[in-house]
């Protein structure tokens, strides 16, 4: 961690051209979404005591959310449908060796999408709701949201459930049918991802994780979408913390290159990864970690461009790392053509669902 | 059964001539876009009273006409187009405006027109059956009114209870020695009519909501076909196992859940209070002290630090319910209802239950206990005191 520590200090005083304090790296890893680096740092005392208190937070959230979701996920083995958690906690613990480090919303569910029908009787059966929560509560979705959800994105309407505990008063359960996007047209073969799990133990409660190799796919394609979604990026979510993320999976979980490359010649996602792998180093400059995985992914050529469909594609005008310090989105007002400005808005509509 | 599909497929394409459909058409390159091809699902689980599997939402499974067809022979099949010979009405707010019992009862344009369907095709030897979850005296009483065009005796058989309706329906379907598929079924609420399409999707299960088309809806699916169809129909029909059906739910219990129905109970607030009040002056079949709240009381009571107003309300997977329930708590050496009353559109749905478990919660560790006005309309609650541990102080109404 150190090091990336070190790589990340590095690139933030040449960004801002000056030697910047704890206190001024602290603020900007939480911007760039570093969660892993702000424990590290030896920050001044009122900033210790937030990260004392977050850290505080966090596990209590996650322990909720996991002992919530316990006997879902016994159901699920007990009925032996294939899974596997996704993200959150478990990739914290993939990460840092540590389920605590990484703060999200939710519990991630990676299923095929013909197990939808029997997992979604099960999270009803269990009390969750598909719905939003309000200041009245959770609301349930009309019939026309949870139709547009399933046939629309790859995941149900989100599943909640109220909790009696006040720091997390609702537990929120996403179903994912695939980690690829709408635009890619296609979608993985999610019996064959779901084959690649192992049984992890998150605040004493068992679950299922996606292996190494396929669990560092899973966190490229993710990563891939918010590098390259007019939608996202226009929202701002191309942050350092990206890289580090992939920096820290080679590093610290070290999946086998010949494997990783193996499965991603399988699931045909090797320019997707390997773009990623590559875009990690154009951040953290040519390096022995990052050339070990280059070498054995198959894909000729890395194109610097954004766009996830091929009639949005453009070239970067910024090369990284400079890339993730300027204003995207004023650019994007300037220059992206009034067809994808109305997608960005239909997807900030949907989003508001 | 294809017409009908191929009628909804032009609607929601909506292209200036209605497009030939053969099994090859590609069916996104027809127009029905991702948006449109929602709006196509929503339309055909109305028109067929289905609903589609979530692992059924895709694309791929509605590429071409012949996929879909595939797809969807698991929800549809051309057998359904059962005749039918049973048409079992809800009595409230179906055959007149109002709730027998509870509030003065009139019959507008709409009931009129109703009711002489129902006569007519009584004469035409559809049989007529009432399911209501009133009291078969108020019902009685409310047949006796001037304005009736039908009398007790247009009808066969009745089942006026507080079982659930998909049971009432399969009693009906044995008492008569008829198929399910042969039944028409007509409520004016959401929750029935999901009911009987998930527990009994064998029924045509027709809402009646604002409008006149239901009306229209239900003579057409009674109007005859010639005689020789008819009896080649039944012929078929009669080889029909009934247990083929498949019903998505084995239970109401089971059926509840899957509304996704959501409630909240709270403290009342002042915005409330008019909703509140107007329930508890309406309120007779679960009203269990005959408490009769004008807002000005209501507001001296939310005011009260001693006394506790519950507003219970729900939303489901059809729509936002408002206010349905409300419970008036006096706290002192023991905690008394004064009041505790439901609207009985969401009887035995479990609200009871939920309104009085937060009344418990509002009691503390002080005992509970509820003054208890018995009365004829309410005498399904007599005991629900009792059997949930309260202790009742009985006072003459």
């Amino acid at each position: 961690m150190n090091k990336i520590l070190e790589l990340v200090c590095h690139i933030l005083n040449q960004a801002y051209k000056k030697k910047l304090t704890d206190g001024e790296l602290f603020d900007l890893f939480s911007q760039h979404k570093c969660a892993g680096l702000l424990y590290e740092l030896s920050c001044p005392k009122e900033k210790q005591q937030e990260i004392a208190f977050y850290k505080m937070l966090n596990r209590n959230i996650i322990y909720v959310r996991y002992q919530s979701c316990a006997s879902i996920f016994t159901q699920l083995e007990k009925q032996k449908i294939p899974y596997a958690v996704i993200k959150g906690a478990v990739l914290s613990l993939s990460l840092y060796g540590n389920a605590f480090v990484r703060r999200s919303g939710d519990i991630d569910l990676l299923i095929c999408r013909n197990d939808a029908d029997r997992i979604k009787q099960l999270l009803l059966s269990e009390g969750f709701i598909q719905g939003r929560i309000t200041e009245q509560g959770i609301v349930p979705f009309s019939r026309y949201e949870l139709l547009y959800y399933t046939a629309q994105t790859h995941q149900l309407a989100p599943f909640i459930r109220k909790t009696n505990n006040p720091l997390c008063p609702y537990v929120n359960v996403d179903v994912n049918f695939d980690l690829l996007w709408g635009e890619a047209n296609r979608s993985l073969t999610m019996d064959f991802v779901l084959s690649k799990t192992e049984l992890v133990s998150i605040c004493n409660v068992t679950v299922r994780k996606l292996k190494t190799e396929m669990e560092f796919i899973s966190l490229c394609l993710h990563h891939y979408k918010d590098m390259n979604s007019l939608y996202l990026l226009y929202k701002g979510k191309l942050k350092l913390g990206l890289f580090c993320d992939l920096y820290a999976y080679l590093s610290n979980a070290a999946p086998d290159p010949k494997h990783l490359a193996e499965l991603c010649d399988t699931l045909s996602v090797s320019l997707y990864v390997k773009k990623c792998i590559s875009d990690t180093e154009k951040v953290f400059g040519k390096n022995t970690l990052t050339q070990r995985y280059l070498q054995y992914l198959h894909c000729p050529n890395l194109p610097d461009t954004y766009g996830l469909a091929k009639t949005e594609i453009h070239p970067w005008p910024f090369a990284l790392p400079e890339r993730l310090f300027v204003d995207i989105r004023s650019y994007f007002d300037q220059t992206l053509s009034l067809e994808e400005k109305e997608k960005i808005k239909l997807n900030n509509t949907v989003m508001m669902l | 059964m294809k017409q009908k599909i191929f009628e909804i497929l032009n609607e929601v394409i909506d292209t200036e001539k209605p497009i030939c459909f053969s099994d090859e058409t590609d069916l996104s390159e027809a127009g029905l876009t991702s948006i449109k091809f929602i709006q196509f699902i929503v339309k055909l689980e109305e028109t067929f009273s289905i609903e589609i599997l979530d692992s059924d939402l895709t694309l791929q499974k509605f590429k071409t006409v012949k996929k879909m067809f595939e797809t969807l022979s698991t929800y549809i099949s051309p057998e359904k187009s059962f005749i039918k010979k049973v048409l079992v009405s809800d009595c409230d707010n179906v055959l007149w405006q109002g709730i027998a019992g509870e509030e003065p009862l009139s019959i507008g344009q709409r009931e009129s027109e109703y009711q002489s369907l129902l006569q007519k095709l009584y004469n035409e030897g559809v049989l007529l059956c009432l399911c209501s979850k009133n009291e078969p005296e108020h019902i009685s009483e409310a047949f006796a009114m001037g304005e009736m065009k039908l009398t007790w005796e247009h009808f066969i058989a009745h089942r006026i209870n507080r079982k659930d309706k998909a049971s009432n329906l399969r009693d009906l379907a044995f008492e008569l020695n008829l198929s399910l598929e042969s039944f028409v079924f007509v409520d004016d609420s959401n929750y029935e009519i999901g009911l009987i399409q998930n527990l009994l999707p064998e029924v045509t299960a027709i809402p009646a909501d604002g409008g006149n088309l239901w009306i229209e809806e239900i003579r057409s699916l009674f109007s005859l076909p010639s005689k020789e169809e008819r009896n080649r129909t039944e012929l078929y029909r009669e080889q029909k196992n009934r247990e083929q059906a498949k019903a998505k739910y084995s239970s109401a219990e089971e059926y509840n859940r899957s509304l996704q129905t959501v409630t909240i109970c709270k403290t009342a607030s002042e915005e409330q209070i008019p909703r509140l009040s107007e329930l508890s002056l309406r309120t007779n079949q679960c009203n269990l002290s005959l408490a009769r709240y004008t807002e000005e009381d209501l507001r001296l009571l939310i005011q009260d630090p001693a006394v506790t107003v519950l507003a219970l309300s729900a939303s489901d997977q059809y729509g936002d319910m408002g206010i349905v329930g409300g419970a008036v708590l006096r706290r002192g050496e023991e905690a008394v209802i004064e009041g505790f009353y439901l609207s009985c559109r969401v009887f035995d749905r479990g609200f009871e239950e939920i309104l009085l478990s937060e009344l418990q919660a509002a009691a503390g560790n002080v005992l509970l206990a509820g003054i208890l006005k018995k009365s004829a309309k309410n005498k399904n609650y007599h005991n629900f005191y009792q059997k949930n541990g309260v202790k009742v102080y009985e006072q003459n109404p």
